[in-house]
């Protein structure tokens, strides 16, 4: 976790933590809730539930946790802090790989974490902007992204490896919500060109590399070539 | 256009029913109507209750329940009411830009689409909040967004066989990635957020560069657009 971390600051409403946040304890209740996000919705999750699920008591939780939803704060946190690490191949890309590589590399393993944390991908996705607690942390989780994105675009354009084009915060921006959204849909599975969200791979690269590089796509070599444009 | 939509309010109980009172007929459904939608402009739905739209139409408890089975029903109308409007409004647009260049053609469809969901917010907010709670909304939304997609799949595999648009990933599932992705992006832009997504003009150019680049490749990218 890094000190600019949005996704920490955002936590005031907890009680303070004896162990800085990482005690047995509190990740048996932050995983204890991330299974049973698998079966009850959010909104009939009590922490009732949560309490026996992870064996502690009511003063423990309320010791770590001001609420059920500081919970799955807590466990976003966790989810797209791994998602964040997981795009640095793309977002500080380095020379020696080629951008189409670090932007299917990237995108795999966001796909890959998502699926294996769907349940509560799924809770915030449906609650963030209707849940107080919530929307403050989901907004500043998409603008952490977008901003790390929209730095890699703005490089790529200097180093002439992407045209040049419209805001790229707000392609960024465009991409991410795009992405989280089709990722939900597919874990939901009601989509039947969406089945799962490893179906999503082929086409959110086809749709991420025809933004950022043209409908060329991403270049497949490491080496800079001359931007069609300038 | 994008496949079949319904007008058809639920009629409750109004088949059975088989007779009209004097309080009873379309301006009493269409009050009904606009006043949830007004209210869905302050209360969540959630917290909606049909005494609120029963008192803010001026209609009778009974006379509610003639037309409709619960405000997710009165709700599932207006939607699908905004659904026409926009498939409306996308014919009207492509047959006005049928001969155009793709860089004018889809950002005029998409322009067209977020000027109807702009005059719907408060009903799609609605039904994008809630759609996975409650069944007949999944049915309506699913329908809508899977209609686009289809309608963008059978477009992307006529301009793939006419030579106009290169190979690529699966067309269903494109098309089912640029409607959700659309649908994302105008309801995010209509929250207002301090986001990069609420600029709607800037938004609605890059979801036609998006488009393009996903349906012809290279021959419609962000390249041309940006130059022209």
């Amino acid at each position: 976790m890094n000190e600019a971390n949005p996704l920490v600051a955002t936590r005031s409403g907890d009680r303070p933590r004896a162990h800085g946040g990482s005690s047995d304890t509190e990740l048996a209740i932050l995983e204890a809730t991330e299974r049973l996000l698998a079966d009850v919705p959010l909104h009939d999750l009590s922490v009732a539930q949560i309490i026996q699920a992870a064996g502690i008591s009511r003063a423990t939780f309320y010791f770590y946790f001001s609420s059920k939803f500081a919970v799955v704060s807590g466990l976003l946190a966790r989810v797209m802090e791994g998602i964040f690490e997981v795009v640095q191949p793309f977002v500080r890309r380095d020379e020696s790989v080629a951008p189409d590589q670090a932007l299917r590399d990237s995108l795999e393993a966001s796909i890959g974490l998502w699926a294996s944390h769907r349940p509560a991908l799924r809770a915030i996705h449906e609650h963030w902007n209707t849940t107080d607690e919530l929307r403050g942390l989901w907004t500043s989780v998409v603008s952490r992204f977008t901003d790390a994105v929209a730095d890699e675009i703005e490089r790529e354009r200097k180093a002439g490896l992407a045209p040049p084009g419209p805001d790229a915060h707000q392609i960024a921006a465009t991409l991410l919500w795009g992405t989280e959204r089709c990722l939900y849909v597919a874990g939901l599975g009601v989509d039947p060109n969406l089945p799962d969200e490893t179906h999503t791979l082929e086409p959110l690269l086809a749709l991420w590399s025809g933004a950022l590089y043209g409908g060329a796509g991403a270049p497949r070599t490491a080496k800079p070539a001359r931007a069609k444009s300038s | 256009m994008y496949g079949h939509s319904d007008t058809q309010a639920p009629r409750g109980r109004r088949a059975a029913a088989g007779q009209r009172g004097s309080d009873r007929g379309p301006d009493v459904e269409q009050a009904i109507l606009a006043a949830t939608a007004a209210l869905l402009a302050e209360v969540p739905l959630r917290e909606l209750s049909v005494a609120q739209i029963i008192r803010g139409a001026g209609v009778s408890r009974a006379t509610f329940y003639f037309y409709f089975g619960s405000k997710s029903a009165v709700l599932a109308a207006l939607v699908k009411q905004a659904i026409d409007e926009i498939y409306e409004v996308t014919r009207q647009t492509r047959e006005r830009t049928g001969s155009m260049p793709p860089s004018v053609a889809l950002p005029a469809r998409i322009e067209a689409s977020a000027e109807v969901w702009d005059a719907h917010r408060p009903v799609l907010r609605a039904m994008v909040e809630n759609w996975h709670t409650y069944p007949e909304l999944k049915t309506v939304w699913l329908q809508m967004i899977g209609g686009l997609a289809e309608s963008i799949a059978s477009e992307i595999e006529h301009e793939r066989a006419a030579g106009r648009a290169p190979a690529g990933a699966d067309a269903h599932a494109l098309g089912s990635m640029l409607a959700w992705t659309t649908e994302r992006c105008l309801y995010v832009l209509g929250l207002g957020l301090p986001d990069p997504l609420a600029n709607p003009a800037g938004t609605i150019e890059i979801l036609a560069q998006v488009w393009a680049s996903a349906i012809y490749g290279d021959q419609a990218g962000p390249h041309e657009a940006a130059a022209a």
